[in-house]
């Protein structure tokens, strides 16, 4: 296939050009309630061309290989069309690279039969739905095999295997008119065994619904909060995550001047790591689908911004090294920067000293989707509680956070001592990416604003 | 595609083959430089086989081995989902009044001379970034089955939009334009986004209180999720919307009624859903009252009920149509028309903000209605003029609640992207949460 790609491109007029082959398999196994939704396998492949010339840059996505030839006139235009525009785009520099990467897997989900996984997913499905007062469960597994053929101009040829798999859902519990749901989730980017033995997961999360059901709603006002774990991930990724992808910013010059490097952006406890390259989790990744490299970046040391993730357009754009961040949801999709596996460092107290420290507040618990739009993101919590001169009262739901990057990272406090890596992504910026991994310690935020009800 | 039916039957199987074809061009423009620029050619095809009362389904991007599409679709069907339907009898039909072939052949420097004249609409920025974009798409769907059914569509549109973007920040406001052949622009809806820009550019810390909000078309799409997900007959047969026995009562304002009809738009319409039946025009609500339990064949069965023509493959977030099964979807929807101007409206405010973007609107309960969502921006009101943006602040509240507050709703309707076209709602007395 990579010399098939090489040919392809070789006689297209352009200064630079890249092809990607891909061949996607999803395997679905899907529940709502006892009734079993949707089983099987599938496979899609396609192209993905990208040019630049003479400063214009372009990528066109194709599905039947009798379109390529289209594809390839087509992108060759599209560069040409932007060209003299006002924007003249640059790539940065790369060594080429020949590499043929396949995951370490604990279990190949492609050699588990069908039949195994509905197995798996019916009977946490059943733990959940035999709780009390659960009225409805929606839950699949989710196996995604993407194997990547990549070619470029410069001599790069990469052919790499991602594998990811999950069983992931919500509970819903019940009572009169009142409907509360948890989400659940279980996977990471090595295979059948991160889905195995998970029973407690799934019978927590169907208590903690259940348990929702007598929570109050929280009251809308600004709170001093503590978040945990799986939240502080989302509260990372939303809030400062997406404004550390360079593309977000490229075209935004007084966000880029706030954005500069050794600025002081958060207060002196924050350290914040992308490390795509942690063995076994779901972001995990060697080469991005520019075929550059993945490396670990610090993107905040003790509050002081010092690192950025690019793809190379973008790297050339601020003059910044290259860092393998851009990446497509597969092929259907042209690459762009993001998040792989990022994380808050954790700090050195324990949880209770943390919710001491705070006082008077909110404990807030488990995200559940957040969504950023340049400063200002929000997020929303699971469940949380409210908390007394640092002890734990009672339980309140419908939690949604909204702030502001530069205020919130200045007003974070303290972290606790133990750190948690999310097993699952979904991050839609544009285009799905089921590989951004994300996690912390719990955190100590000052003055949030909470929507409530 | 006949091909893959016979395969099929020859097995013992009743089948229905969707295929699509959809190809786009689009090009971006962040002050008055040219950004970005891009296409794609996407095809694929998607297979269901009946058989014993269970259903078997794949799809492929690329369909060189059909056996092979057949032989995954049998292994599905071995896994036992339940399918107590048969494919619809819905005759031939072949709608392209929404097609215009020279979109199919709209090129890049086209494409470009469009974004140059929405750039000439607004003007010169002092303050804040413009962005615009620009493209064409054009889209052929086909389903066939065994049941008889021959059924093709073929859209095209052209669309621009102009993004007004507040200094300092990626927040802003915008007019969306589409059509079957070209993006004719509203003058007055550009008129009045300048006005509210500059007048929105000082930022206001409200605090917490009470107050009218207006949603803007661009964040009805908070609303109609939820009111969505309720009436939808998945939620009903799971027993686990908070509709439930509350067909034909009033649920919210007698100002609101929420219609889905596919067989409406500027382009793009639907005359048969993605199963092959029939679309119509169904009043979900009517005068705040509500009516009817959307469904697809699945749930229609499930529930002993006729499908009403609203089974499409996709969801909120959009995605593959190919890949996805059909499912209860309200992705036609909109708010009818009410009896006031948006000027009228406005000056119905005494204090208030208008949501011109929702952020975090899928973080929510949804199913129980709730919604709590960063205003995005929010262009606070006094006295019907507006005065600024507000400044780190939410609304929140139940949307069965909130929706009862309904004061007005607008007599025109703007095209928004993730849905069809709304009027602007004005309600009172809803909760926002400031800095």
């Amino acid at each position: 296939m990579l010399e098939k790609l090489k040919k392809i491109i070789s006689g297209a007029e352009a200064d630079y050009l890249d092809i990607r082959y891909e061949v996607k398999k999803t395997t679905t196994v899907a529940m709502a309630g006892r009734e079993l939704k949707k089983a099987g396998s599938n496979s899609t492949d396609g192209f993905v061309v990208r040019a630049l010339k003479d400063g214009g840059f372009s990528s066109v996505t194709v599905t039947r290989e009798d379109d390529v030839p289209e594809a390839v006139k087509l992108v060759v235009q599209g560069a040409s069309a932007m060209a003299g525009g006002g924007k003249t785009v640059t790539l940065a520099d790369v060594e080429p690279v020949q590499d043929h990467v396949e995951p370490d897997l604990n279990g190949d989900p492609a050699l588990v039969p069908l039949e195994e996984k509905i197995a798996l997913v019916r009977k946490y499905n059943d733990i959940m739905l035999n709780q009390p007062e659960i009225a409805n469960t929606n839950i699949a597994y989710k196996e995604v095999d993407r194997e990547k053929f990549f070619v470029s101009s410069q001599g790069t040829a990469i052919r790499e295997r991602v594998c990811t798999v999950s069983i992931s859902g919500e509970v819903v519990a019940r009572r009169d008119g009142l409907t509360q749901n948890i989400r659940a989730s279980v996977g990471g980017a090595n295979g059948m065994a991160a889905l195995m033995n998970r029973d407690d997961v799934f019978l927590k999360r169907a208590e903690l619904a259940k348990e929702l059901l007598d929570a109050d709603p929280v009251k809308g006002g600004t709170y001093d909060v503590v978040i945990n774990p799986s939240l502080t991930g989302v509260f990372i990724h939303e809030a400062f995550g997406h404004f550390s992808e360079a593309d977000i910013i490229e075209d935004n010059p007084p966000l880029r001047e706030k954005m500069a490097m050794g600025g002081q952006i958060g207060s002196d406890v924050v350290t914040i790591i992308a490390d795509t390259l942690i063995p076994n989790q779901v972001g995990f990744y060697k080469y991005d689908d520019e075929g550059v490299p993945v490396k670990t970046i610090p993107l905040m040391e003790k509050g002081v911004l010092t690192g950025r993730l690019h793809s190379r357009r973008t790297a050339s754009e601020f003059n910044e090294p290259v860092t393998g961040h851009c990446v497509a949801q597969d092929h259907g999709f042209e690459p762009i920067v993001r998040m792989g596996t990022i994380y808050l460092e954790k700090g050195e107290m324990s949880r209770k000293e943390l919710l001491k420290q705070m006082g008077d507040g909110l404990y807030l618990c488990d995200g559940k989707g957040g969504q950023t739009s340049g400063e200002n993101f929000t997020f929303g919590a699971q469940y949380g509680y409210l908390v007394k001169n640092g002890e734990i009262q009672k339980m309140v739901r419908d939690i949604n956070i909204m702030g502001n990057l530069f205020t919130t990272m200045k007003n974070i406090e303290a972290m606790d001592d133990h750190m948690k890596l999310s097993e699952s992504g979904g991050c839609g910026k544009g285009q799905l990416n089921i590989k951004s991994g994300y996690g912390g310690p719990s955190v100590l935020i000052r003055s949030m604003v909470v929507g409530g009800v | 595609m006949e091909k893959l039916l016979k395969i099929a039957a020859a097995k013992g199987c009743k089948a229905e083959v969707f295929s699509t074809r959809e190809k786009s061009l689009s090009m971006s423009k962040v002050n008055g430089a040219v950004s970005d620029v891009s296409a794609s050619i996407q095809s694929g095809v998607s297979l269901r086989i009946l058989k014993d009362g269970k259903l078997g389904f794949a799809y492929t991007k690329n369909l060189i081995d059909r056996e092979e599409l057949v032989a995954n679709a049998l292994a599905s069907l071995d896994a036992g989902v339940e399918a107590l339907y048969n494919f619809p009898d819905s005759g031939s039909i072949s709608f392209s009044e929404d097609y215009d072939e020279a979109v199919e052949e709209m090129s890049f420097p086209e494409i470009r001379k469009n974004l140059e004249q929405i750039e000439s609409l607004y003007g010169e920025m002092k303050e804040g970034i413009f962005q615009a974009s620009a493209g064409c798409e054009t889209s052929e769907t086909r389903i066939i089955n065994t049941s008889g059914s021959d059924l093709f569509e073929k859209s095209s549109s052209v669309y621009g939009v102009g993004s007004m973007i507040y200094p300092g920040t990626s927040s802003g406001i915008r007019n969306i334009f589409l059509g079957k052949s070209d993006a004719e622009p509203c003058v007055s809806d550009v008129k009045r986004t300048i006005d509210f820009f500059h007048s929105s550019l000082p930022e206001i810390e409200i605090g917490d209180s009470r107050m009218k909000v207006m949603f803007a078309p661009d964040s009805m799409y908070a609303l109609t999720w939820r009111l969505g997900t309720a009436s939808s007959a998945k939620s009903f047969y799971e027993k686990v919307s908070p509709l439930l026995n509350k067909v034909n009562e009033q649920v919210i304002s007698p100002l609101l009624s929420l219609v889905s009809d596919p067989t409406e738009g500027r382009t793009g319409r639907r005359l048969f859903d993605d199963e092959g039946i029939k679309t119509a025009r169904i009043p979900v609500f009517e005068n705040g009252v509500f009516k009817a339990v959307y469904n697809n064949l699945d749930y229609a069965s499930k529930m002993n009920t006729k499908p009403v023509g609203t089974g499409f493959r996709g969801g909120m977030w959009g995605g593959d149509r190919v890949s996805m099964s059909p499912a209860p979807s309200l992705s036609h929807a909109t708010f009818a028309l009410g009896g006031k101007s948006f000027e009228e409206m406005l000056a119905m405010m005494d204090r208030g903000v208008i949501i011109y973007g929702a952020l975090g609107a899928h973080s929510g309960n949804i199913l129980n209605g709730d919604l709590s969502i960063g205003l995005n921006p929010g262009l606070y009101v006094e006295n019907g003029k507006v005065t600024g943006r507000v400044k780190d602040a939410m609304m929140a509240g139940n949307i069965y609640e909130m929706l009862s507050k309904a004061i007005a709703v607008e007599n025109a309707p703007h095209y928004t992207d993730s849905m069809y076209d709304n009027p602007a709602i004005l309600l009172d007395d809803i909760s926002v949460v400031g800095s």
